[in-house]
């Protein structure tokens, strides 16, 4: 088995924890957890850009308002409901994020047709993503996209070339591997309805 | 060398992954109504046309709708049906219109035509699962929205075609 297809399936596992929950607080630490493992196979993180997603989004969820009001501004009330709301859609996205950046970071093949189709469809998503920040705030939208799609096929083209060498997985890879998948459906487990029962203090974070 | 079906397969990748990128920048933009939807995503699907074959096209379009599903948080909830109605039934009707008259309609047409086939099939999915007889009460600003939001795209189609060097490569390599 390839090393880049252990991210893939651990990564996968992880995108579906992170799915699947429903807590702010958990879906925070699966965020900070898959952060730390895109940062740990190589890729940058930047905080500003990623603090200023959360507001933006979070802030922008308020026109819909729900749940108890926090305050107003003018007769626009700000919902405790929306704000939560906001930052969870905040987290899942960055969350996706980075976990596509941590799954694709050596450019892992999915056996069969499909599976080669879905790889690629992750690499692109994640050269979209890493490139996009890098274009110029002012250019024109169709000039941004264009010069976004150009850029990624050329360095297609170079990395089809470039031929990386395949590193193959070792036992000690494997258990790294199942810990990480392993801390994720804990953390998922502990905040689930069981996990409250058992841990009484998780029921009442948001 | 590249086998012509790779570099198919690739492009077919390619534009699911813009539908990805499209989705993510979607999902980040608040919608008034939850079950509004700006259909950003549908831009690759608009622009595969002519490009792809009917197999290439369905397969972006499945690609697309895991994809959305994936970003949304909505993959394994019924919220995906939904989804899936709208996409396929637009992507026929788009396929459908582009087939019979090629470039006599613009994107405009094909957009408008591809969001009036899908909300009228999620309007049927909603009539039948979810919201009963309440779905006559959503129906005109559900319509209304998707009409707005597919001329929007629509436009930006055309200007899309004309402007990209990207797109216009792509057309007359024909791959």
């Amino acid at each position: 088995m390839k090393y880049s297809s252990l991210r893939l399936i651990s990564g996968a596992f992880i995108i579906l924890a992170i799915i699947l929950s429903e807590s702010l607080v958990l879906r925070f630490l699966m965020t900070f957890y898959i952060i730390v493992l895109a940062l740990n196979s190589g890729r940058k993180f930047r905080l500003l850009p990623n603090i200023i997603l959360f507001i933006s989004i979070s802030l922008a969820n308020t026109i819909t308002p729900y749940g108890l009001v926090l305050f107003s501004i003018g007769s626009y009330p700000i919902t405790l409901g929306a704000l939560i709301n906001g930052a969870n859609k905040a987290l899942l996205l960055i969350s996706f994020i980075y976990a596509s950046h941590y799954m694709m970071s050596s450019r892992p093949q999915i056996p069969g047709k499909l599976g080669h189709l879905i790889s690629m469809q992750f690499y692109y998503f994640d050269r979209l993503t890493t490139k996009w920040r890098q274009i110029e705030k002012k250019t024109p939208i169709i000039g941004a996209i264009d010069q976004l799609l150009l850029g990624i096929e050329t360095e297609i083209d170079e990395d089809s070339i470039k031929q990386t060498e395949i590193k193959y997985v070792k036992t000690k890879d494997v258990l790294i591997h199942i810990l990480h998948i392993s801390i994720a459906l804990l953390l998922l487990f502990i905040f689930s309805d069981m996990g409250k029962n058992i841990l009484p203090f998780i029921a009442q974070l948001p | 060398m590249i086998s012509h079906t790779k570099v198919r397969i690739e492009l077919v990748a390619l534009f699911s992954a813009c539908a990805l990128f499209l989705s993510t920048i979607e999902y980040m933009i608040p919608k008034p109504v939850p079950f509004m939807r700006l259909g950003l995503a549908n831009l690759p699907i608009i622009l595969a046309l002519g490009i792809f074959t009917y197999r290439e096209y369905f397969l972006l379009l499945l690609l697309k709708v895991l994809g959305q599903g994936l970003i949304s948080g909505t993959i394994f909830s019924y919220i995906i049906l939904f989804s899936l109605a709208g996409s396929l039934s637009s992507a026929i009707f788009m396929l459908l219109i582009f087939t019979l008259f090629k470039d006599k309609v613009s994107r405009v047409g094909i957009s408008l035509g591809g969001a009036l086939a899908s909300a009228i099939s999620q309007l049927f999915i909603s009539r039948l699962i979810l919201f009963k007889e309440a779905t006559y009460v959503i129906a005109p600003l559900f319509l209304f929205s998707g009409l707005i939001s597919s001329i929007i795209l629509g436009i930006f189609a055309n200007e899309f075609i004309v402007k990209s060097k990207w797109y216009s490569t792509l057309k007359e390599s024909k791959v």
